[in-house]
């Protein structure tokens, strides 16, 4: 291979790895003799180390370390999101806007557009949240038992609700059991408690897995794009959310700025903003934390 | 990088190459290209060949040693013998499997 080649070639590479492996490179790169064959992969050589120079001068780890905290800080910023979210959904049924939204128009857009976003945000936290805590659990066994908090919190919300759908079904409480009785506020306050205190847990149990167990690079790798994906769904619901409200203000200009948190149930101003001053919060602290626990490549500052 | 050779994708089958190359003791860059043109009948690129010794000495399973003028050798560690023996036992069953069970059918 002549000299200008062997150069040319060399400057692809990040001065890094250039740094670490240049003169032998060069030495096995005299031997041998010069073809597109060679020179495509030298080229892919160089393109492997400008995607995964951290890993191939030894510093995944750090570049884990900033990864992990990152995602775990989108994860709980999504779980904010999901209690605001339901919160206001838990108003909005049955709420003085019904009617206006079950007509159509543009009322009716904005919050199929919340509910849209809100399905992609499952989506994207099951396709990047999945990989890493399946290798967890395989990999890093004395873990398993974090990873099961948040199935325990489920079962705690979901054995008592199937409960009350068999009564129900089974017609041992009347249909129409008119106001909410004490027992109905207890059952009420019960789960609201259970919901709350298990996306606390579940969130600290998943963080701390997380951050001690061992997952892959591909794995984490994979979990930042469905990150940034779960982020842009937040900025949608978060758009919808607050189109939303200003259409609902109009709608209803009485009713909407009632006194109090919420106006007996139905969403207010009040309401309004606080769900959507979480959601703000939660979509910049999403994106900030995925745009500084960055990618190898910019944890690492000889790149050129 | 992961602790299996077999999750290190298009450098998994190269990484085991050096490694099977350099258990018949120390070699530099292209000696082991070409023993394992010999050994295996692959001709190994050199940017292949880079980013598997980057990743074999990244985990510890190869080791530089001084360099003899532009050349610089490498041998394999105690470490990256338990890889490659752990590797070739696993091929080693699968191949017997698959060979009795071409033998059933046949």
């Amino acid at each position: 291979m002549t000299e200008r080649t062997t150069a040319w070639l060399l400057r692809l590479y990040p001065a890094a790895w250039r740094e670490r492996y240049e003169e032998e490179f060069r030495a096995v790169l005299d031997e041998y003799s010069s073809g597109p064959l060679i020179v495509l992969d030298t080229m892919r050589g160089a393109l492997d180390a400008r995607l995964h120079l951290a890993t191939l001068l030894g510093r995944s780890w750090s570049v884990n370390s900033r990864i992990r905290p990152s995602l775990l800080a989108v994860f709980t910023a999504w779980i904010a999101f999901v209690i605001v979210g339901l919160w206001l959904n838990g108003q909005v049924d049955d709420s003085v806007y019904g009617h206006a939204m079950r007509s159509g128009g543009a009322l009716h857009v904005a919050y199929v557009v919340l509910e849209g976003g809100s399905a992609l945000s499952l989506i994207a936290a099951t396709i990047g949240g999945l990989p890493v805590v399946w290798q967890i659990w395989r990999r890093s066994p004395e873990l398993r038992w974090l990873l099961m908090v948040p199935v325990v919190c489920f079962a705690a919300i979901a054995a008592p609700l199937g409960l009350l759908v068999i009564i129900t079904a089974n017609h041992l409480v009347p249909p129409n059991p008119g106001p909410a009785t004490d027992g109905g506020h207890w059952v009420r306050d019960y789960l609201v408690a259970v919901f709350l205190l298990g996306a606390v847990a579940s969130v600290l149990a998943v963080t701390r897995a997380v951050l001690r167990g061992h997952a892959s690079d591909r794995a984490l790798g994979l979990a930042r794009w469905a990150g940034w994906a779960l982020t842009a769904s937040m900025a949608v619901m978060l758009a919808a959310t607050v189109v939303w409200g200003l259409l609902a203000g109009n709608l209803g200009a009485n009713a909407f700025h009632a006194p109090g948190l919420t106006n007996q149930g139905s969403p207010n101003v009040v309401s309004w903003l606080v769900v959507v001053a979480v959601m703000a919060v939660g979509t910049v602290v999403a994106a900030l934390s995925l745009w500084r626990g960055g990618d190898g490549s910019r944890a690492t500052p000889a790149l050129a | 990088v992961p602790d299996d050779v077999s999750e290190w994708g298009r450098f998994s089958d190269p990484s085991l190459l050096i490694l099977a190359s350099l258990a018949a003791g120390p070699k530099h860059g292209y000696a082991m290209v070409e023993d394992i043109a010999a050994m295996a009948g692959v001709r190994l690129g050199p940017g292949t060949l880079y980013g598997a010794l980057a990743r074999l000495e990244q985990r510890g399973l190869i080791e530089p040693l001084p360099p003899e003028e532009r050349r610089h050798p490498y041998r394999i560690t105690g470490a990256g013998r338990a890889m490659l023996r752990e590797q070739l036992r696993g091929m080693k069953y699968f191949a017997s499997e698959g060979l009795a069970r071409l033998a059933t059918n046949d």
